[in-house]
């Protein structure tokens, strides 16, 4: 793992450097967390790594974090380059934070996008990472990126435990009220059986024909349409 | 007040109606008689009695019919116990020697009913067909459904009131008749209206109404019908064995039940008769304009049991075989189905919010 991450660091490195010639400085003791340019103190990457560590062996997720100060990257440059970062870790989510142009993105591959798609990689960005990046907490933001991974990619989210709810209460009410229904009585006797010959002897049957209007509806006609999707999605902001 | 036993002529039993072949059997030596054998038996002692002692037993009914008259208590005359029943009761059995008992005086004079249909199923089949109604009731209380409770059930002959009635039902509708088509982008509804009337009469025969107040009136009217070509001239014979009901309800009071059904009734035909789309009813004025009474006895298998304070009952028509009930819900046993099938409704829930959200 300590190699493949080395060479990440590598990777972003050359990357970066065909960008904006900048080049990492990662921390000897860092690994899942990637500083460049003392974005952030070293003991908070100590502890960010620790925390990435402890989220990937619980998630089985591989949980990586940059933090970089490069004003000249692009917003379109930062996401390609978490992209890169991981489509080459594999089932991976990815955060970078550049405090360069104070722009940061979430980046999800793999199996994971089945449940972290660009609406919740940008969810977990607003909801989650915003606030604390504002307030400069980069432990605190690695914290909140670890939280809203877990919450979008739980095996049982609170909206299917909502929806849980919402079906058994829908299957309760039906059956016990139609079991209810079923059990009162309500027969009621056919008295046409007491009728002499089955029928009434009709003295007047009269029809008079009294009017007649026809309206006219316009139909109304609808469309719709779908669009694709890949197997990688990403969502960011600024803070 | 007189009471009436129809005793065996062989052992002095007392004879009970056996409903598979209409004779009189006796439940202690298992003999069996015609009816009118026993009639003719019957007739013969209190010829007898009269001619022996007359007199005597002419005060002794008299002294009776004061005490009784007052307090409804009967002497049985086969074990001489006490037989205590409420003002309605027309026959019962003594509670000590369990020997059918008739209350002759209670189907006498106005009370007595002009005919009757015999009891043609047997308390074994009420029995079965009473579990096997059961059985298919899930959430009936198992109490219920246990064969104790089965064995309560009782032969009970109702007092009906049967009427004949003449109606002539007129009615006033808006008809309409609706055609649409679709003709480019647009779609056309064209509307026919006319003005309909019809007149009609009929004969209902022998439309029943219980005439108990103790017997659910919607009970009873889901045991219908009853075949009238089964009914008899009316005859204590029928009543030994079985419970029997005097009425209490006079024909008056029934007469709103009957005219109700005679009325819907005759709408619905009415209006079955308007072929249109639409109908609105206007006016409608339905009269009856004559009925005819008659006070019969129909046999009725019958349960009541008590669940929660509350009163269900069990009925199966007595000839046809027929039934039908007020079930209890055990709401307990409701609760927990209901709670296993929302428990699908959350796996489904589950999956779908998974899948969707």
């Amino acid at each position: 793992m300590m190699k493949i991450f080395k060479k990440l660091s590598a990777f972003i490195c050359a990357g970066a450097l065909a960008c904006t010639a900048f080049a990492f400085s990662a921390f000897a003791d860092t690994n899942r967390c990637i500083v460049e340019d003392n974005a952030i103190t070293e003991s908070e990457a100590n502890e960010c790594d620790k925390l990435l560590e402890e989220a990937t062996k619980d998630k089985g997720i591989e949980f990586s974090a940059v933090f970089m100060n490069q004003p000249g990257l692009t917003d379109s440059q930062v996401r390609s380059l978490a992209s890169s970062f991981s489509s080459k870790l594999g089932n991976s989510v990815v955060m970078i934070v550049n405090y360069g142009t104070n722009y940061a993105v979430v980046d999800a591959n793999g199996k994971c996008t089945d449940k972290l798609t660009n609406d919740k990689c940008t969810k977990i960005f607003d909801k989650y990472l915003k606030s604390e990046l504002k307030d400069k907490d980069n432990v605190g933001a690695v914290k909140a990126f670890i939280k809203g991974v877990k919450r979008y990619t739980a095996f049982i989210t609170i909206g299917m435990i909502i929806c849980g709810l919402v079906g058994f209460l829908i299957f309760f009410m039906i059956m016990y009220f139609s079991v209810k229904a079923k059990y009162k009585f309500h027969e009621k006797p056919n008295t046409s059986n007491y009728l002499e010959g089955g029928a009434l002897n009709f003295s007047v049957m009269e029809d008079v024909f009294v009017t007649e209007h026809t309206s006219r509806t316009a139909i109304s006609s609808g469309s719709s349409g779908g669009g694709g999707g890949s197997g990688h999605s990403s969502g960011g902001g600024h803070f | 007040m007189p009471v009436l036993e129809y005793k065996c002529p062989n052992c002095g039993g007392g004879l009970e109606l056996n409903p598979a072949n209409q004779k009189m059997k006796c439940p202690f030596c298992l003999s069996e008689f015609e009816q009118a054998e026993i009639e003719r038996l019957f007739a013969e002692q209190e010829k007898n009695k009269f001619n022996t002692d007359g007199a005597e037993e002419e005060e002794k009914a008299r002294k009776d019919a004061e005490f009784t008259g007052s307090t409804n208590i009967y002497r049985c005359q086969s074990c001489g116990a006490e037989i205590m029943a409420d003002e309605t009761t027309a026959a019962t059995f003594c509670l000590y020697c369990h020997n059918p008992v008739v209350l002759s005086a209670r189907c006498s004079g106005d009370l007595r009913p002009s005919r009757l249909i015999p009891f043609m199923t047997t308390k074994d089949q009420a029995t079965s067909n009473y579990q096997a109604w059961c059985g298919k009731k899930w959430f009936v209380p198992k109490e219920f459904k246990a064969v104790t409770t089965a064995e309560k059930i009782s032969g009970v002959y109702i007092p009906f009131w049967l009427a004949d009635c003449t109606v002539n039902g007129r009615v006033h509708a808006e008809g309409k008749k609706i055609r649409t088509w679709t003709s480019g982008n647009y779609r056309y509804t064209e509307e026919r209206i006319f003005d309909v009337n019809r007149q009609a009469d009929g004969v209902f025969h022998g439309i029943p109404a219980d005439g108990s107040s103790k017997a659910e009136d919607g009970l009873m009217d889901a045991l219908e019908p009853f075949d009238y070509s089964n009914l008899k001239e009316f005859s204590m014979n029928y009543l030994s064995g079985f419970i029997a009901e005097k009425y209490d309800v006079d024909r008056k009071d029934v007469f709103p039940r009957i005219k109700a059904r005679v009325d819907e009734n005759t709408e619905a035909l009415i209006r079955n008769s308007m072929q249109y789309d639409r109908v609105n009813i206007l006016d409608k004025n339905i009269v009856i304009e004559k009925t005819d009474w008659e006070y019969v006895m129909m046999p009725v298998w019958f349960l009541t049991y008590k669940f929660n304070d509350k009163d269900y009952y069990f009925a199966m028509n007595g000839e046809t075989g027929k039934v039908t009930g007020i079930l209890p819900l055990s709401k307990k046993k409701l609760f927990w189905a209901s709670c296993l099938v929302g428990m699908i409704g959350f796996i489904l829930g589950v999956i779908g919010g998974g899948i969707f959200l």
